[in-house]
């Protein structure tokens, strides 16, 4: 078999994650969630078959469109061969079993507001709060981003049969409890919004900060967790709903720098040493924008004070011009709603901003003292960082070590090292 | 609920163009959507070939069903209604009523 040229190759990865979360998606709007695994094979054969048929070069003019195709022709199938054995979607069942109604009936779920719907049920039913957290996040990655299982392990800092494992007892979760597939309303609608914000904060936040090295999982990460919020949005009743749009905020913000994090080798880079001309600038504007489209309602959420700490750096011209006022006063009240040892880290840390690193590194010590930082690779940077500011070197490369130590992350442990080796020099 | 059979008497699978058949099923569909409006059950149109008539265990005539094609039947459908009255008002307004003759008929309930 010719394999694909690479450019081909990009171009039917990069369009089968778009579409593998709308055809699934779709089909398990017809097929019903309890026939979840149904709908992945139909989706798993439909892939099959472009590969076969692309792979020559023959590349459809539309192949969005061929995909979808080629899913409703294969549902079809399924639905016959299936329909003596298995029940289909509730709503759905008698009219997909008749030949007087079934190609009528999927030809009009096959439309596009239909697949917008059926992905925003999807979302709501893969971060159901009767799943367990990372069910739901194995869950949303696999059906809804269209990760295979490699990339999910690899995302997901775990192994494939630790993922295998999670998706399974999922799946069956929600066929013995029949979770339902449906974009819930009235106040449940909020309760479960507040589920899926969750799941596509901690997606963002694994493409971000993760340790894994795969550039391009993380920021396919990025992306899908911004293309979830930005469906959500679509839908008129969320837009009673700030925190989604602290949420957006705050991903823009963030992946607006994502670039300028990272060197041609593949390191990381701090903030300090960003290079400012790299940022996103549109997508800070649009950051900018839903921050203050966030601004309305009588809540001030974690996601909105995280988006304002995202905005106060992103507007600032140099990293000595930085607002650490305002973003230590944004950290004291993060660290009243969420308390956590990771945001008095970095209260510890713009101490040191404001009022010079002897501070910051008191109040480091006075958080170890606390023990809630043991086996944060961050916390023993961060204190080496500002002992080698005092001039201790010693401590500095101490601490930095430990640092080292801690962390799993390859491109952390580069940045430590060139640090280290400076202090040693 | 009951249950009731509508036949569809009368065939024109011959001599009916693909066009037609299809904004036929295409108004049948939107009669199961908006009139019907979940009481479809279930049914199927029928071929008007691979038909057999069976007079005996015997005797059976293997050429289709050997009658007009006015007469003969070329698809079931069941609805449920609450009584005979309704299940008509609905049939009246079914669209294969343009080109079929439709036979209602109430299915009898198992008995439980």
């Amino acid at each position: 078999m010719t394999e694909l040229s690479p450019d081909a190759k990009a171009l039917v990865d990069h369009l089968f994650r778009q579409q593998a979360g709308r055809m699934v998606a779709i089909l398990t709007r017809l097929f019903g969630v309890h026939n979840l695994e149904l709908a992945e094979d139909v989706l798993q054969d439909t892939l099959h078959q472009a590969l076969k048929d692309w792979y020559t070069g023959n590349i459809p003019d539309n192949p969005a469109g061929w995909l979808m195709t080629v899913a409703k022709r294969k549902a079809i199938n399924m639905i016959r061969r299936e329909r003596l054995q298995r029940n289909f979607a509730a709503d759905m069942d008698r009219l997909l079993k008749s030949e007087w109604t079934a190609s009528y009936t999927l030809d009009h779920i096959f439309l596009e507001h239909e697949i917008k719907d059926s992905q925003l049920r999807m979302i709501f039913t893969c971060c159901h709060p009767a799943l367990p957290i990372e069910g739901q996040l194995a869950l949303t990655l696999k059906t809804l981003c269209g990760f295979s299982i490699p990339e999910i392990a690899s995302a997901l800092l775990t192994t494939e049969s630790t993922i295998n494992k999670r998706l399974y007892r999922a799946k069956e979760k929600i066929r013995n409890e029949q979770l339902d597939f449906t974009v819930p309303s009235g106040p449940d609608l909020f309760a479960r919004l507040d589920a899926v914000l969750l799941v596509i904060y901690l997606l963002f936040n694994e493409g971000y900060n993760s340790s894994c090295d795969d550039l391009v999982i993380r920021k396919d990460l990025c992306l899908e967790a911004m293309r979830l919020a930005m469906l959500l949005t679509e839908r008129p009743i969320m837009k009673d709903y700030p925190e989604i749009y602290a949420l957006l905020a705050l991903m823009c913000l963030h992946a607006a720098r994502f670039d300028a994090r990272i060197d041609s080798n593949g390191c990381l880079v701090i903030l300090e040493e960003q290079d400012r001309a790299l940022w996103d600038q549109d997508l800070i504007a649009e950051g900018i924008q839903f921050l203050s489209r966030s601004a309305f309602g009588i809540s001030v959420t974690a996601y909105h004070l995280e988006a304002a700490i995202a905005a106060e750096h992103s507007v600032a011209a140099s990293f000595r011009d930085t607002g650490w006022n305002k973003i230590y006063d944004y950290y004291v009240a993060l660290e009243k709603l969420k308390p956590s040892p990771v945001i008095r880290l970095n209260l510890a840390i713009i101490k040191g901003k404001t009022d010079g690193p002897q501070a910051a590194i008191t109040a480091l010590h006075a958080l170890e003292e606390s023990g809630k930082v043991a086996g944060d690779s961050l916390f023993y940077a961060s204190l080496g960082e500002f002992y080698a500011q005092t001039g201790c070197r010693e401590e500095a490369v101490d601490y930095l070590l430990e640092a080292h130590a801690m962390t799993r992350s390859a491109a952390t442990k580069e940045l430590l090292q060139r640090k280290i080796g400076a202090l040693r020099s | 609920m009951n249950q009731f059979l509508i036949i569809v008497r009368g065939s024109d699978h011959s001599t009916a163009s693909p066009e037609k058949k299809q904004q036929r099923l295409e108004r049948f569909n939107e009669w199961v959507g908006k009139v019907l409006n979940g009481r479809f059950v279930s049914g199927a149109p029928l071929e008007d070939t691979d038909a057999r008539f069976l007079k005996s265990r015997t005797e059976i005539l293997t050429d289709g069903p050997f009658i007009e094609a006015k007469e003969m039947i070329s698809g079931y459908i069941v609805i449920q209604a609450k009584d005979i009255q309704e299940a008509t008002e609905l049939t009246k307004e079914c669209p294969l009523l343009d080109d079929f003759k439709l036979e209602l008929r109430k299915m009898i309930p198992m008995q439980q």
